[in-house]
């Protein structure tokens, strides 16, 4: 036991800061927290015009889509800059390598947008009910 | 020699053949069997008048398994007797099976197949696979061709068999392992593992799990209760098979493996197997007693006998090993030939009630002499096959267990009643039922039975002079290892 | 990486230019059949190569993977289950599916990938990588029929928990990457174990042991069975568990002997824990596919004791045992699976599931009753069925190491198995209620699911076929 102790002490440690500094933004934000109990506390505005309809829009998840296509070809041209500053070195096997995965990245692209994927839809929202 | 194996593709073929034909021509199974099961019957004469003989083929060399057969005097014995009744199961149902006939035969020759691989089998591994696979089509025969309760008999009937068999699988492992460590390779050969000298403590537990698998079988109380159930679910033809040769393979496993593999340690146990054999006696005659359904007092009836030969097996003595013998014939043809009577009557007025039979002498002269004869035989009475089994038993065991002898004894008194007492309620008494006499094809069955009933109580040294060499292998083992 | 490694890493190869391929085709032109028959050809191609240069010893592929016989072996195995699903597809989804067919083969293709890669793993990158890219695709085909509620939550709860999972097995690389310095596997566990290398390697087996859902890690499997449609059970239920299986015992083998001890007390209680649970849950199940949910956790209970033994005794028959009961869970699952897909619809609600109502297959549907018979059988482990050849590979090992505990738990966990088994067969064999629809045509997929049928009995009655060949197969010892 002494001895895990010793050997263990750096993980327990980093477990037990976690759970303090999680347990602590949670108990600080409720302490120091802005608090007001006026009776139009809840609504979205404290003044103004009330809103009207239901708050819960729900978002077409087109959107999310351009963002991770995004994410996912920006991410790649990293690659492709990791082989360009490496140009000399790597040589002919690394320019067919960075052919091979241009043109996977190529027929991502084509199948994307053959299935519709990069299409602008007219109506972002779905139907509301 | 090749044509041993023949006793095992052969029902194989005929089954499949049997179930394909049925399909085009109706009532061609029954045909297809029987010509099967009687060519069988001829390949088996043949291979006896030829003597011993033994085939074996590589089969599985990872683990130096082969596909071993042995055919000896007691081989050839059991496997005219599953064939002969094997036959009478066809005969019985030859027309009462009237849903998915051909599937019927597929099931009956599989298990006929399977039966006839355990008497054969000289090698474990061969004789396990054998043991599990007579099981499946048993079960099946039971399911969907059973009474009333027959789903809940073949689920109990088959998880008994196979729990208790899955402790022989490990005691035959251990066994092979056995022999790797003293010869420096496994061996699940019969004759190489006779030769081990086993460890006292493991020779113990290695008979054991062999010794509850077989008693499951055989069965030895308290491991009976699936039979009762099993047996009265049954269709006849299931019935006539389950008590006339399933049970008899326990009984082979414990005269070809418990006796020979483990004999110190069976030395040991025999006090608590004997008792166990004569609780088998008396239990199994009380219960039967008490029974209003007659094909569940011919199945209590079938674990008081089958005590006669756990008893006769753990004496070691040589009147009682003969004994034994003869009450495993014995009591294969009459309790097959009660089951047909209760299948018979069953046909015909639906019901296995004693309560709904009764004084049915009079418009069934014949079945009533028959079924006299069967009960009679049943109670052990001078003449008939069965008196000779219980007389050589009662007198070997004397030697080594007077008084379980004494009480076993007293079995035989019940056996008496409980018989007189089944044949009275059903064929005296007022008249309960409107019941028609046998007809032809039955007729020639029930004679043939009471033939063999009769030549078997005459004749019997036929019967020890087929098993003569294996009871005097038993005996010289015996001799070695008394103490 | 040299002509002679792109050489040997063909069977992946071809596989990556088949999913290229199935994109284009389903950028050009829709169509199921092609969709199929393209796949089922990529499949069959990267067999074929992967039979014509099998390997007989072991060869590194640059630093992240290698070429050797056990892996090989595995390989078959996922690429047989692989063809097996796409052929089972076809039916499945008849001819005008709501749902698109390609992205179905794309992401069949991509997991036997990443099955595939994971096997021939041999660096905590590859090792890590390959396993998201089997998970992920298969999360999609959980949920591939949209419209069915509880595929979704099936889906959702194998992502949540698959991807604490992961975690977990990060965070065990981790901590033995902190104590080793090493990420190649064989050199990360042979350096002398502390206390944290030792909770590492432990975190690690606790990431596997959820993918092949063992006790105490195994409450995600009957809802994620039952929800998913059939034939993404299926690969559920053999890819992934084979492709792990196959690297926990590359893993197990190579811990250090000091750390044995406390591994076999710890792998010991998970299997028996597995073997017992799995089992006795299964006894009151009316779903089929929550029952071999269960099983699925009985059987990799049984195939952990394998693994446990590993540790114990010599290794070539462990390595025997382990893989011919893996092929024979193999079999008998595709086969169950193959039939309840020739019985139901992606398009439907539900699938085919409820016991009763499969009552009276045999008399309606004998070849498909039978077939399920024989693998019910099998994984019951009766003789004539491949898997009694399975069970008795592992109850010899058993009783070799006379790990008794371990016996007395597979008997028990037999025998109780022998009941919900044989409650499925006496179903198919019970008179018929009703009528049930079976997908006609399909003699493709038939005729596939009769060969696999015909190995089950081959292998079972004949078990010297592959028995003795096996340590050649393996190039052990």
């Amino acid at each position: 036991m002494e001895q895990a102790l010793v050997e263990l002490w750096p993980i327990l440690l980093y477990f037990a800061f976690t759970l303090v500094l999680l347990g602590g933004v949670m108990l600080v934000s409720t302490i120091l927290g802005p608090r007001t109990r006026g009776h139009s506390t809840h609504l979205p505005y404290e003044s103004g015009i009330l809103p009207l309809g239901n708050a819960r829009v729900k978002f077409a998840n087109h959107f999310f889509l351009y963002a991770i296509f995004f994410v996912i070809f920006d991410l790649e041209t990293l690659f492709l800059f990791a082989w360009a500053i490496s140009f000399e070195q790597v040589g002919v096997t690394g320019f067919i390598e960075a052919l091979v995965f241009i043109l996977i990245l190529l027929i991502a692209l084509v199948y994307l947008w053959r299935i519709g994927a990069l299409n602008i839809r007219k109506r972002h929202l779905p139907e509301q009910n | 020699m090749v044509a041993l194996s023949w006793l095992i593709w052969l029902p194989l073929l005929c089954g499949a053949l049997a179930w394909t034909v049925e399909k085009r021509f109706q009532g061609a199974g029954n045909w297809i069997t029987l010509s099967g099961l009687i060519g069988m019957l001829l390949l088996v004469l043949y291979l006896g008048s030829l003597g011993e003989s033994t085939l074996s083929w590589d089969w599985f060399a990872r683990f130096n398994i082969h596909f071993a057969l042995w055919f000896d005097g007691l081989a050839l014995l059991m496997v005219v007797l599953t064939i002969g009744l094997a036959i009478l199961a066809l005969a019985v149902s030859w027309r009462d099976i009237t849903l998915h006939q051909g599937f019927f035969h597929f099931n009956l020759m599989f298990s006929i197949a399977g039966i006839i691989g355990v008497f054969l089998a000289a090698d474990l591994f061969l004789f396990f696979l054998f043991w599990e696979v007579m099981l499946l089509p048993m079960t099946a025969l039971i399911l969907i061709w059973g009474n009333e309760n027959r789903r809940y008999a073949a689920i109990k009937f088959f998880i008994f068999t196979q729990a208790s068999s899955l402790l022989m699988l490990v005691a035959i492992i251990a066994l092979a392992l056995e022999h790797q460590t003293q010869t420096g390779q496994l061996s699940f050969s019969l004759s190489a593992l006779a030769n081990l000298s086993l460890d006292s403590v493991l020779e113990w537990w290695l008979m054991l799990g062999f010794f509850i698998a077989f008693a499951v079988k055989l069965p030895m109380v308290p491991l009976h209760s699936w039979l009762p159930d099993a047996h009265t679910q049954a269709p006849t033809a299931g019935s006539v098979l389950l008590a006339g040769i399933l049970l008899k393979t326990g009984a082979y496993g414990l005269i070809r493996i418990v006796l020979p593999l483990f004999p110190d340690a069976s030395m040991q146990f025999a006090p608590i197997a004997v008792t166990l054999g004569v609780l088998s006696i008396i239990y199994g005659a009380l219960m039967a007693y008490s029974q209003t359904d007659f094909k569940r007092l011919v199945a209590y009836s079938s674990i008081s006998h089958m005590g006669f030969v756990l008893l006769a097996l753990f004496s070691w003595r040589e009147v009682a090993f003969q004994g034994a013998i003869l009450t495993i014939v014995a009591h294969g043809i009459s309790s097959a030939a009660l089951f047909s009577m209760a299948g018979i009557i069953q046909h015909r007025i639906h019901s296995r009630e004693l309560g709904d039979m009764g004084g049915m002498w009079a418009n069934a002269p014949k079945m009533a002499t028959v079924t006299l004869i069967f009960v009679m035989a049943g109670i052990g009475m001078p003449g008939l096959a069965n008196f000779n089994g219980e007389l050589l038993t009662l007198l070997g065991s004397y030697q080594t267990f007077p008084t379980h002898t004494i009480v076993a004894a007293l079995g035989i008194i019940w056996s008496a009643v409980y018989g007189l007492h089944l044949f009275q309620r059903a064929f005296q008494g007022p008249m309960n039922t409107d019941i028609s006499d046998l007809h032809g094809r039955e007729v020639v069955y029930t004679s043939l039975l009471i033939l063999a009933l009769f030549y078997f109580g005459l004749q019997p040294h036929i019967l020890l002079e087929l098993s003569a060499d294996t009871l005097n292998n038993l005996l010289e083992i015996a001799k070695e290892h008394r103490p | 990486m040299s002509l002679q490694e792109l050489w040997l890493l063909l069977p992946v190869l071809i596989i990556c230019v088949g999913v290229l391929t199935l994109m284009l085709q389903a950028a050009w032109q829709r169509n199921n059949v092609l969709a199929q028959g393209l796949t089922v050809l990529t499949l069959t191609l990267a067999l074929g190569a992967l039979i014509r240069q099998y390997p007989t010893d072991m060869r590194t592929i640059t630093l992240l993977f290698e070429h050797e016989p056990i892996g090989g072996f595995f390989s078959l195995l996922l690429l047989m289950v692989a063809i097996s699903v796409a052929l089972l597809q076809g039916p499945y989804m008849g001819k005008n599916s709501k749902e698109v067919a390609e992205e179905f083969y794309i992401l069949l293709l991509l997991s036997c990938l990443g099955s595939i890669l994971l096997v021939m793993s041999r660096h905590v990158a590859s090792v890590i990588l390959s396993i998201e890219l089997m998970s992920l695709s298969m999360l999609a085909m959980l949920a591939y029929n949209r419209e069915r509620k509880l595929a979704l939550e099936g889906a959702m709860k194998y992502l949540l928990l698959s991807g604490a999972a992961t975690s977990l097995l990060l965070l065990g690389f981790a901590l033995l990457y902190a104590t080793s310095g090493q990420l190649l596997l064989t050199q990360m566990l042979s350096s002398p174990m502390q206390l944290v290398a030792k909770s590492g390697f432990v975190l690690v087996v606790a990431g596997l042991a959820f993918k092949l859902s063992l006790v105490p890690l195994h409450f995600w499997t009957p809802d994620v069975y039952q929800g998913a449609p059939v034939n993404s059970t299926l690969l559920l239920t053999s890819l992934s568990k084979a492709a792990v299986f196959a690297l926990f015992i590359k893993l197990i083998l190579l811990i250090p002997p000091e750390f044995e001890a406390d591994m076999v007390r710890m792998l010991s209680w998970m299997a028996i824990a597995s073997m017992l649970l799995g089992n006795w849950l299964a006894l009151q199940q009316r779903s089929l596919k929550r029952l071999m949910a269960y099983s699925a956790i009985a059987h990799m209970g049984y195939v952990l004791v394998a693994g446990v033994i590993a540790m114990g005794i010599d290794h070539s028959l462990v390595l025997e045992g382990a893989s011919y009961y893996l092929l024979a869970y193999l079999v008998a699952s595709i086969l169950i699976f193959a039939v309840l897909t020739l019985l139901s619809k992606l398009d439907e609600q539900q699938d085919l599931d409820d016991l009763p109502q499969l009552q009276g297959l045999f008399w309606q549907h004998p070849w498909l009753a039978s077939v399920m018979t024989l693998a019910f059988l099998s994984l019951a482990g009766m003789p004539i069925t491949i898997g009694f050849i399975g069970k008795f590979y592992l109850l010899t090992l058993a009783v070799k190491l006379s790990a008794w505990w371990l016996v007395t738990a597979m008997l028990v966990g037999s025998a109780v198995g022998l009941y919900y088994y044989l409650r499925v067969i006496f179903t198919l064999f019970a008179p018929l209620q009703r009528d049930i629809q079976q997908t006609s045509g399909a003699y493709l997929s038939k005729m596939w699911i009769g060969v696999i049928t015909a190995g089950l009995l081959l292998l079972g009655i004949l078990p010297g076929l592959l028995g003795d060949e096996l340590r050649r197969i393996l190039a052990i010892g």
